[in-house]
C-alpha cells in the first residue's frame, strides 16, 4: 500500500480511527493486523518472510537473555545468520551469482549455479535491520528482551515505517507500544500537518522531477552536458523529496497515533561539509551502521590510515545495503573515499582556509561550501541512478561533453511546463526548508498566528491536490 | 475529539469549496483542456473527425469498436446496396466505458461542424473501474454530475448483485470525486498541452484516415519494434475460450426466446437514457443506432439484452447472436477471445452493413 494512493487515505483514516475507539489492551492486535494487511497489499505471501525472521528473532533475543558466557555470542550469531541470510538470499543471490558467472565467462568455463527469479520482498532491508538491531541490543545489555510475542512482531511489522523506516531502534520505539496514548487534539493535528508535508514533497516535488530525471537517465546518450548535470541534479532532490517525504508521512501517521518515530532526514542540502550531510541523510540507516559496523571496527578511535580504511568499508556496506548491484557499491565507496579524503585533508584545508579572513562563516561563504558539498553528492549519485555501470560511465562521458545547443535544454523540451515547474517547486522546497530551520513543520508553524495556520495549510492541501501527480508512483527507497 | 472532528470538518469544506470553485470558475476559464483531453488517441480521432469533411456515419465504441468495424469493408456494402452514400469514420477508442462513451458522443457532435446522418453507439455494460485506473486522468476527465448521477442510476438499477452494485458505486463515486477536486488537473493539463505543442507526438488526421486500426496491423509494428507479442500468443495457446464466447451467446439468446417475460425487466436508468439520447439527436437529423457487439460474457447479455429490447426497432441492431453470426466466434477470425483479426473485422463489417441497408430499407 502506498502512501499517496486512496487506499492508504482509507486505510488510515480506519487505523487511527480504530485505535483511539478500542480499548489499550485490544490495540496491539488491531496495528498488528493493520500492518499485516498494510504489508500484504504488496506480496502477500511474503509476510511468512516476516514472521521468519520475527520468530527466530524473539527467540534469539530470550535466549541470549537467559544465557551466559560464550552461549549468548552463539544465540546473537544465530540470529544475525538468519536475518542475513534472508537478506542474502533475497537480495544478493542473484547478483553474487551473476557476478560468478561473468569472472567464470572471462576463464571461458560456464557458471553451474541457476540463475533464480525471486522477487525482493519489499522493505527487506528496513525490517531486516530493525530487527537485527533489537537482538544486538539485547546482547549487549542495553534492552530488556520482548517477553510478548504480539508486541515484538508490531515493533517489526508497525506499518508507518515497516517497508522504508525509519529503522528505529529497540529502546526508542518497543517501549511505546505498551504505552497508553491517549487522543490528543494538537498532537494528531500535528501529524496530519507533518502527512501534508511528506505529501507535498512527495507528489508535487520527487514525482514532477522522476520523468525528467528519466529523460536523460533512461538513454543516458541523449544526456550531454548541462542536460546531464540537470537531471542528476533533478534527482537529488528527486530522491531526497520522495524518501524525507516517506519518512515525514510515516512519522506524521504515527504521531497521530501518539507514537514518536525518530528523525530521519535534517535538511541535508544546507550542510557545510560532506560529514555534516551524512549526519543529517537517512539518519536512522547512517546511524545504524555507525553504531553496528564503524565503531566495532574501531570508528576513528584508531590509527588514522585504519580509519579512513573504516569510513570506505563502512559506506561500501551502505552502498550494498540499497541494492546488490556493482554502481551502488561504487556510490557508497565513493562516499567513503570522499569523508577519509576530507578526514586526511583537514588540517590543510583549515590553513587555507584561514586565508580567507573573516569571509569565513559569511553567507556566501557557507552557500559555497553548500553547493560544493551537493556537487560532491550528486557525483556519486550517477553511479545510484544508473542501471549500470556502462550508463553510470556513458553519461559522465557524455555530461563533460558541452556545446552551445545544452543550454537549450533539448531533452526536457517533450514537457517544457514540468522543467520549469521542477525548478520553482525546487525553490519553494529550499526556500521552506531555510525557513523551518531542521525543525518538524509543525513545529516551525507554531511560531505563527492560527490564521496563518489554516491559510498555509489550506494553501498546501489545495497545492498538492491540483500540482501533486497521482498515478500511484511507488517510493524511490520500496526497492531496498 | 470533538473539537479536532468539528475543525476537520471545517477544513475539508473550505477545500471542498475552493476545489469547486476552481473547477466550475477559474479553470474552464484557462482553457487549458478541451472536454477531448483524456487520451491521446481521443485527442487525434476528434482532431481526425473534425478536419476531415465528408464523414456522414460514424461509429462510436471501446476496442470492439475500434479494431472490429472497417469503415472501408462498411461503406463499400451500404453503398453498393443502396443510395445512402455512406463515408464513415470509425471512433472507437480502447477501454471506452458506457459513461465515458455517452460523454463523448454528446461533445464530438457538438464539436462537429458537419453533423453525420448515422450514428453507432456500442451498447455496453457500465463496467467498475478497476482499481490501478483509480484517479487516473482517463478515468476522471469526462465525470459531470449529469454522468455521475446518470453512471449511479445505471448501477442502482442494473441486474448486478448487491456486492457489484456496491463496488460499483464505490469506484464511481470516489473518481467523480477525484474529478470535482481536480485532483492533480494542472500536472496533468500541462502535460496535455506539452504534449499537444510537441511536432510529432500526436499523428495527423490524415495518418489517423478513417480511424480503423487492426490488431493484426498493430502486433506487426509492435514486433518490429520488438515488442513481444503475448497477446496473441496467449490467445494461440487456447483458442477455446472464442467457444466459450459462442456458447455464452446461444445460452442468453434461447433462455430469452424461452423467456421473453423476462426481457422486460430491464435497467430502466440505462434504457431512459439511451432513448432520451435518440429523442435529442433526432432533433439536428441524426439517426442513432445502438448496436450490440458479439462475443460478450453471460453478465453482459445478461443486463443488455433487455436494454437493447427496450429501445425503438429503428434504433437497435443486434450483432451478438452466435446462431446468425457464427462465422465472428470462429478462431480463425480472432485475434483474442474478445477481439477479432482482420477476416473478422471485415466480416463483422460486412454484416454489420447489410443489417444497416435491412434496417433503413425496412423503414422508408
Amino acid at each position: 500500500m502506498l502512501f499517496n494512493s486512496f487506499s492508504f487515505f482509507i486505510f488510515f483514516i480506519v487505523v487511527s480511527a480504530s485505535y483511539f475507539l478500542l480499548p489499550h489492551r485490544y490495540r496491539w492486535i488491531m496495528l498488528l493486523l493493520a500492518s499485516c494487511i498494510f504489508y500484504m497489499f504488496f506480496v502477500p505471501a511474503y509476510i511468512l518472510i516476516l514472521f521468519f525472521t520475527i520468530i527466530i528473532d524473539f527467540i534469539a533475543a530470550n535466549l541470549i537473555d537467559n544465557s551466559v558466557g560464550k552461549k549468548r555470542k552463539n544465540w546473537l550469531t544465530l540470529s544475525i545468520c538468519a536475518n542475513v541470510g534472508v537478506l542474502a538470499f533475497f537480495k544478493y543471490y542473484n547478483f553474487l551469482n551473476d557476478s560468478l558467472t561473468s569472472a567464470l565467462g572471462w576463464l571461458q568455463t560456464p557458471n553451474p549455479i541457476p540463475h533464480l527469479d525471486i522477487i525482493l520482498p519489499i522493505g527487506l532491508s528496513f525490517h531486516t535491520f530493525q530487527a537485527m538491531s533489537y537482538t544486538i541490543e539485547v546482547y549487549k545489555g542495553a534492552q530488556k528482551p520482548e517477553k510478548h510475542f504480539g508486541i515484538f512482531a508490531l515493533y517489526v511489522m508497525f506499518y508507518p515505517q515497516l517497508v522504508a523506516g525509519p529503522i528505529e531502534r529497540p529502546q526508542n520505539l518497543l517501549h511505546q507500544f505498551h504505552e497508553k496514548h491517549y487522543f490528543n487534539y494538537h498532537r494528531v493535528v500535528e501529524g496530519l500537518k507533518l502527512m501534508c508535508w511528506g505529501l507535498f514533497k512527495k507528489a508535487v516535488v520527487a514525482d514532477r522531477l522522476a520523468p525528467l530525471v528519466d529523460a536523460v537517465y533512461a538513454n543516458p546518450e541523449n544526456g550531454t552536458g548541462l542536460a546531464a548535470f540537470m537531471a542528476t541534479a533533478f534527482f537529488a532532490f528527486q530522491v531526497y523529496c520522495d524518501f524525507s517525504g516517506y519518512s515525514d508521512i510515516a512519522i506524521g501517521s504515527a504521531r497521530v497515533m501518539g507514537f514518536t518515530l525518530m528523525k530521519n532526514f535534517n535538511i541535508p542540502f544546507f550542510s557545510t561539509n560532506l560529514s555534516e550531510l551524512w549526519k543529517r541523510w537517512h539518519i536512522s540507516l547512517t546511524s545504524w551502521f555507525k553504531d553496528y559496523v564503524y565503531v566495532p571496527l574501531g570508528g576513528n578511535r584508531v590509527p588514522k590510515w585504519r580509519w579512513y580504511v573504516n569510513l570506505i568499508i563502512t559506506f561500501s556496506l551502505s552502498g550494498l545495503w540499497h541494492g546488490a548491484n556493482w554502481t551502488y557499491i561504487i556510490w557508497g565507496s565513493m562516499q567513503g573515499i570522499f569523508l577519509a579524503i576530507g578526514a586526511a585533508t583537514q588540517n590543510s584545508r583549515n590553513k587555507f582556509n584561514s586565508l580567507f579572513g573573516n569571509f569565513q562563516g559569511s553567507f556566501l561563504w557557507n552557500v559555497w561550501q553548500q553547493l560544493v558539498v551537493f556537487a560532491l553528492f550528486c557525483s556519486g549519485l550517477v553511479f545510484f541512478r544508473s542501471q549500470s555501470l556502462d550508463n553510470a560511465f556513458m553519461l559522465i562521458q557524455n555530461g563533460l561533453q558541452f556545446s552551445q545547443t545544452d543550454f537549450s535544454f533539448s531533452v526536457f523540451k517533450n514537457n517544457p511546463y514540468e522543467f520549469k515547474l521542477g525548478i520553482a517547486v525546487i525553490i519553494i522546497l529550499l526556500v521552506m526548508e531555510k525557513l523551518m530551520g531542521g525543525r518538524y513543520i509543525y513545529e516551525w508553524s507554531k511560531n505563527f498566528s492560527r490564521l496563518f495556520n489554516w491559510i498555509f495549510f489550506l494553501l498546501l492541501t489545495l497545492t498538492i491536490l491540483h500540482f501533486g501527480v497521482f498515478n500511484s508512483n511507488s517510493f524511490v527507497y520500496f526497492q531496498f | 475529539m470533538k473539537r479536532f472532528v468539528i475543525t476537520a470538518f471545517i477544513f475539508l469544506s473550505l477545500i471542498l469549496a475552493a476545489c469547486l470553485f476552481l473547477h466550475y470558475y477559474i479553470i474552464p476559464k484557462l482553457g487549458f483542456t478541451p472536454y477531448y483531453w483524456g487520451d491521446k488517441l481521443i485527442t487525434e480521432k476528434r482532431n481526425a473527425a473534425v478536419a476531415s469533411s465528408g464523414f456522414n456515419t460514424l461509429f462510436f465504441g471501446s476496442s470492439m469498436v475500434y479494431r472490429q468495424i472497417n469503415p472501408a469493408a462498411f461503406d463499400s456494402v451500404v453503398n453498393k446496396n443502396s443510395n445512402l452514400d455512406i463515408k464513415s469514420f470509425n471512433f472507437g477508442v480502447n477501454w471506452l466505458a458506457s459513461s465515458e462513451l455517452i460523454y463523448l458522443t454528446d461533445n464530438i457532435l457538438n464539436d462537429i461542424p458537419e453533423k453525420p446522418r448515422y450514428v453507432f453507439l456500442e451498447l455496453q455494460r457500465i463496467k467498475m473501474v478497476n482499481y490501478k485506473n483509480y484517479l487516473t486522468t482517463r478515468i476522471i476527465y469526462w465525470y459531470t454530475p449529469e454522468l455521475y448521477k446518470f453512471t449511479v442510476d445505471a448501477i442502482l438499477h442494473s441486474r448486478m448483485p448487491f456486492y457489484s452494485k456496491a463496488g460499483q458505486f464505490i469506484s464511481h463515486t470516489v473518481n467523480f470525486i477525484g474529478n470535482q477536486i481536480n485532483l492533480g488537473y494542472f500536472t496533468e493539463a500541462l502535460r496535455f498541452l506539452a504534449e499537444t505543442h510537441t511536432a510529432g507526438l500526436y499523428r495527423t488526421p490524415e495518418e489517423v484516415g478513417n480511424g480503423f486500426l487492426s490488431l493484426e496491423a498493430e502486433n506487426k509494428k509492435l514486433l518490429e519494434s520488438g515488442v513481444n507479442p503475448e497477446r496473441l500468443n496467449r490467445f494461440l495457446k487456447d483458442t477455446a475460450t472464442v467457444y466459450a464466447r459462442k456458447q455464452a451467446s446461444i445460452t442468453a439468446f434461447s433462455y430469452f426466446e424461452k423467456h421473453p417475460e423476462d426481457l422486460s425487466v430491464y435497467n430502466t436508468a440505462y434504457a431512459a437514457k439511451l432513448n432520451s439520447m435518440i429523442e435529442k439527436y433526432k432533433v439536428n437529423n441524426i439517426h442513432l443506432i445502438i448496436f450490440l457487439p458479439p462475443r460478450l460474457d453471460r453478465l453482459q447479455y445478461q443486463e443488455l439484452l433487455p436494454v437493447l429490447n427496450a429501445l425503438p426497432d429503428d434504433h437497435r441492431l443486434n450483432m451478438a447472436d452466435a446462431r446468425l453470426y457464427p462465422g465472428f466466434y470462429l478462431a480463425s477470425h480472432s485475434f483474442d477471445v474478445t477481439h477479432m483479426n482482420e477476416k473478422g473485422a471485415a466480416l463483422y463489417s460486412r454484416n454489420l452493413a447489410e443489417q444497416f441497408v435491412n434496417r433503413m430499407i425496412k423503414m422508408n
